[in-house]
């Protein structure tokens, strides 16, 4: 190279390092770093020891999750009620059920799972293998277990997924191994990155400063953190949070825990936009009708929780609350339905 | 039916077995709502004392044989007391969050 063309580069440098933005370097208080680093996505699905990650078991369940054929008249998969494309839920209030009839509940998103102690609205089964056993069984799929294996044994395509994911079983279609393949299948889904991954990792950029100052108002003032914590934006708490109606949620099953009469499992928050309607009886169409009601602090009965506290919200908090919230919805395409065997 | 009945019928007792609040022979704190200890082994008469060092509410209960109890709604900061009062192993949990287990070994 010539001193010439050498001087023109170091030229050209200096004029893109004066056009170059400066780099953003935001000032966060110990405090409110530590309130960050809370946020930060984990990298490990931790799958159930009792049953083990392997790629053969998530493909198998994660065609049996799309097929409508382990529900009644072959016609409800698992999908039905859980749309990758609406945040694994569905965008009816109440999920439809078989035979014409309702469920009493909002289908509830399923992503996330692996890192759950206890699992529907209400926590009655403690593993995702118990939860998708009685979902099929139950009147959302209406197919007794022994149906169920009856139909699998008779779709051939079945046979050798079924004798890669569960080796060494003179008969592995059994209704205990589609529980099996489906929680695997289920503990790999995991919401996609969303602007505030970025953000909480540094990108100053990736969130509008309206949407950080809803962060702070959600994990501040707003009392929202309070259950809605960690990268989930869930504790798996149980919280009676003041809404109208007589479904006894968690206290149908602790009857003798005040605290647990209508109190229902706190839902994540991750790609919230796409998951409407909400709350666990889907009675409230968007998220300003979410922070509405939590400004008013629910109907106080003694099962209310006591983290749920009116609190007074201008009309900017809850700008910066909504285009917060925005931030969490990943812009990653949903997963799409396999080629089902 | 008759678990439920069972239960209903400790939990009236475990009431009555909350102590005012004092130095007790174990303390156990909830913090990031974890139990800061996950087994405890103690004897019959001992109490365990439950401060919630958290900044939201617990519901402490066990649905053990051995002792079921119910200690209710815990504010922050509060403290609360149970006597051990039978033999056995009592499973610990916190109705709000279930991710919270002690496990506490009463020897006689």
């Amino acid at each position: 190279m010539t001193n010439k063309r050498i001087a023109l580069a170091l030229a050209l440098a200096a004029f893109a390092g004066a056009c170059a933005p400066p780099p953003q370097k935001a000032t966060y208080d110990a405090k409110q770093t530590e309130t960050m680093a809370a946020y930060r996505r984990v990298k490990e699905i931790p799958f159930d020891k009792a049953n083990p990650f392997s790629k053969e078991k998530a493909d198998l369940g994660y065609a049996l999750f799309f097929d409508p054929r382990l529900g009644h008249e072959n016609s409800v998969s698992c999908a039905t009620c859980h749309v990758p494309a609406l945040g694994w839920g569905d965008a009816f209030p109440k999920s439809p059920a078989t035979l014409g009839r309702t469920t009493p509940r909002h289908s509830p998103g399923i992503a996330n799972l692996a890192w759950d102690e206890l699992y529907f609205w209400d926590g009655r089964v403690d593993t995702l293998e118990a939860q998708m056993l009685a979902a099929v069984a139950g009147p959302s799929m209406n197919t007794p277990l022994p149906d169920l294996e009856k139909k699998l044994r008779a779709i051939p395509g079945y046979a050798p997924l079924f004798a890669k994911a569960f080796p060494g079983t003179a008969e592995p279609i059994t209704s205990a191994n589609v529980a099996k393949a489906i929680a695997v299948y289920e503990r790999t889904v995991v919401s996609g990155r969303a602007p505030f991954d970025a953000w909480i990792e540094g990108d100053e950029s990736a969130i509008s400063d309206d949407a950080k100052q809803g962060f702070w108002l959600f994990t501040g003032k707003a009392n929202c953190a309070a259950c809605h914590n960690t990268w989930r934006f869930t504790d798996g708490s149980f919280h009676d949070i003041g809404l109208p109606g007589e479904d006894p949620g968690r206290g149908r099953l602790l009857t003798s825990i005040a605290k647990m009469k209508q109190a229902f499992k706190t839902p994540s928050l991750r790609d919230v936009s796409l998951s409407a309607p909400y709350f666990h009886d889907g009675s409230v169409g968007t998220l300003l009708d979410v922070i509405n009601h939590y400004e008013k602090g629910g109907i106080k009965r003694p099962s209310l929780s006591e983290d749920m506290k009116a609190v007074a919200l201008s009309r900017e908090d809850k700008r910066n609350l909504l285009a917060f919230l925005s931030t969490l919805t990943s812009a990653e395409p949903p997963v799409r339905a396999p080629r089902l065997p | 039916m008759c678990r439920s009945l069972a239960f209903a019928a400790g939990v009236g007792l475990a009431f009555a077995a909350v102590l005012p609040v004092g130095a007790g022979d174990f303390r156990v704190r909830q913090v990031d709502r974890q139990f800061s200890v996950a087994e405890l082994d103690a004897r019959v008469d001992d109490t365990v004392e439950f401060t919630n060092d958290d900044k939201v509410a617990h519901n402490i209960f066990s649905r053990s044989i051995a002792q079921p109890f119910d200690l209710g709604a815990q504010r922050p900061g509060e403290s609360l007391r149970i006597r051990l009062a039978a033999p056995g192993e009592l499973k610990v949990e916190c109705a709000i969050h279930p991710r919270m287990r002690l496990t506490i070994r009463v020897a006689r």
